[in-house]
């Protein structure tokens, strides 16, 4: 009895599928699409495909931007980059020996000199800047071996003697750094990153023993000035690589308290996938983009960047003006 | 031996595939566990040409996934790597005109073949202008000349 109904019940979903199935093959003649299919394809599209869609016509603008993924992209640069927030990214550039940086608004694809100084930065092992997310853009950087040198001012500069228990704060406003002694956890020589979400610090570390990799997270208490250990993220999920980090809220459940790395050290080809909840690498490393993939040389400079958002808004630094 | 499933495309001719290979479809493994697919499937939809590069398709990532399975033990902890093959042959099969692979997504759609569907939407669309795109689809600009430079503008780097 189920075996007939259940061919009756078919051959009636098969009619019923392939009549206007007909009419499409008609329209296919001139490759029409179907809305069904218009939304289907938007939706499988990287992230420059999917804009490039949206100039097509007003459908597909309206289709393209609901289908926009909000999962941050992994982007290949020429340039050194030290940081992304909210569109902008803190780039550097050599020149006469000199490091400068610079914001860069990638969506707008222009560069914007916001700082009116030239402050230039090293770091021999860690270098990690933090655009807070706040009325005043504050910079976080985090000494660990050596030493921090910057120039508020052309031709002056200020060296931060290295320490491994420092962690330097900027204030572009105040244009001062100030120096947070804070006791770091027992950490990794070499793959440490640090992170920001809403004005929360995190420091990603990695651990290796028997085997073993294991990736362990921290959120700074900046009322007590210590690392407090994380078991789960609160949700979050945290994109990190050498120059940038990102922490986004609110996506898919299978990417929350997740941690993606791209690192070359740990896997050369691709970010890996950990799961904080399993204490775990995941066998499927999907959830990200990869929005352009060239030669080797520049995987040195791949970085997450926050996806274009749809409000013209959403560019600016936080209420940040120079 | 294992079973055998016959597809009939829309010209009436037959084709014969393992079970493992039709399950990769979500709408034929539906009718597997109905136990209604005696008497072949008839797929009015689609024609000849574009299921027998259905089959391959579903063959080969049968396949893959089957060597997959025999060498787990030899995978990294942080996941496979061994996947770069199977993406060099998907970029191969889908090197075909621009109706074949309009066939094979709306295929993919109706036989609910997950990764290829995938495969032919990207493939579609990418690297495309937006001028090629309205050519290929017959689609008529609705924007004034402001409102197309002000989606542009938005986000100038993915026209570059």
């Amino acid at each position: 009895m189920v075996w007939i109904h259940g061919v009756t019940r078919l051959k009636k979903i098969f009619k019923i599928i392939g009549n206007p199935w007909k009419k499409n093959e008609i329209a296919n003649e001139k490759n029409y699409l179907p809305r069904d299919i218009l939304f289907l394809i938007l939706s499988c599209l990287s992230m420059k495909d999917n804009i490039r869609a949206s100039a097509v016509c007003k459908t597909w603008h309206d289709i393209a931007v609901s289908v926009r993924d909000r999962s941050p992209l992994l982007v290949y640069f020429n340039a050194r980059l030290c940081q992304s927030k909210k569109g902008w990214l803190l780039m550097e550039h050599y020149h006469e020996g000199i490091k400068r940086l610079f914001f860069f608004n990638y969506s707008r694809a222009h560069n914007v000199a916001k700082f009116d100084s030239n402050w230039s930065l090293w770091s021999s092992r860690i270098r990690s800047l933090v655009l807070l997310q706040a009325k005043v853009l504050w910079c976080v950087a985090l000494v660990i071996a050596h030493h921090i040198v910057f120039s508020s001012t052309p031709g002056m500069s200020v060296q931060l003697n290295g320490s491994p228990r420092k962690l330097g704060v900027y204030d572009p406003v105040a244009r001062t750094w100030d120096t947070l002694y804070v006791p770091l956890p027992n950490l990794s020589p070499y793959l440490m990153w640090i992170t920001e979400y809403q004005g929360n610090i995190y420091l990603v570390d990695s651990v290796s023993g028997r085997g073993q990799m294991r990736v362990i997270m921290f959120r700074l208490n900046r009322l007590r000035l210590v690392w407090e250990k994380k078991k789960i993220c609160d949700g979050l999920s945290s994109f990190i690589s050498d120059e940038s980090n990102i922490m986004t809220y609110g996506l898919p459940r299978d990417m929350s308290d997740i941690v993606y790395v791209w690192d070359s050290h740990i896997n050369p080809d691709h970010p890996v996938k950990y799961s904080l909840n399993t204490r775990s690498f995941c066998k499927r490393h999907d959830g990200y983009c990869v929005e352009s993939s060239n030669t080797n040389e520049m995987l040195h400079y791949a970085a997450w960047i926050e996806p274009p958002q749809n409000s013209d808004k959403e560019s600016d630094l936080g209420g940040f003006s120079p | 031996m294992s079973k055998k499933i016959i597809f009939e495309s829309s010209e009436g001719e037959s084709f014969e595939v393992d079970e493992a290979v039709a399950l990769e479809c979500q709408t034929i493994k539906n009718m597997i566990e109905d136990d209604c697919t005696d008497g072949g499937i008839p797929l009015a939809n689609v024609n000849s040409a574009t299921l027998t590069k259905v089959i391959d398709y579903c063959k080969k990532h049968v396949e893959a996934a089957a060597a997959a399975e025999a060498n787990a033990g030899d995978k990294d902890i942080y996941g496979a790597n061994k996947d770069i093959e199977l993406k060099t042959w998907d970029e191969e099969f889908v090197k075909v005109d621009q109706p074949l692979l309009f066939d094979l997504m709306l295929a993919a759609n109706f036989l609910i073949i997950p990764g290829l569907l995938d495969l032919t939407c990207k493939t579609m669309m990418r690297g495309k202008t937006v001028l090629q795109i309205r050519e290929i689809f017959h689609i008529k600009k609705d924007y004034t000349d402001a409102e197309e430079a002000e989606v542009r503008k938005e986000n100038a780097w993915a026209f570059e």
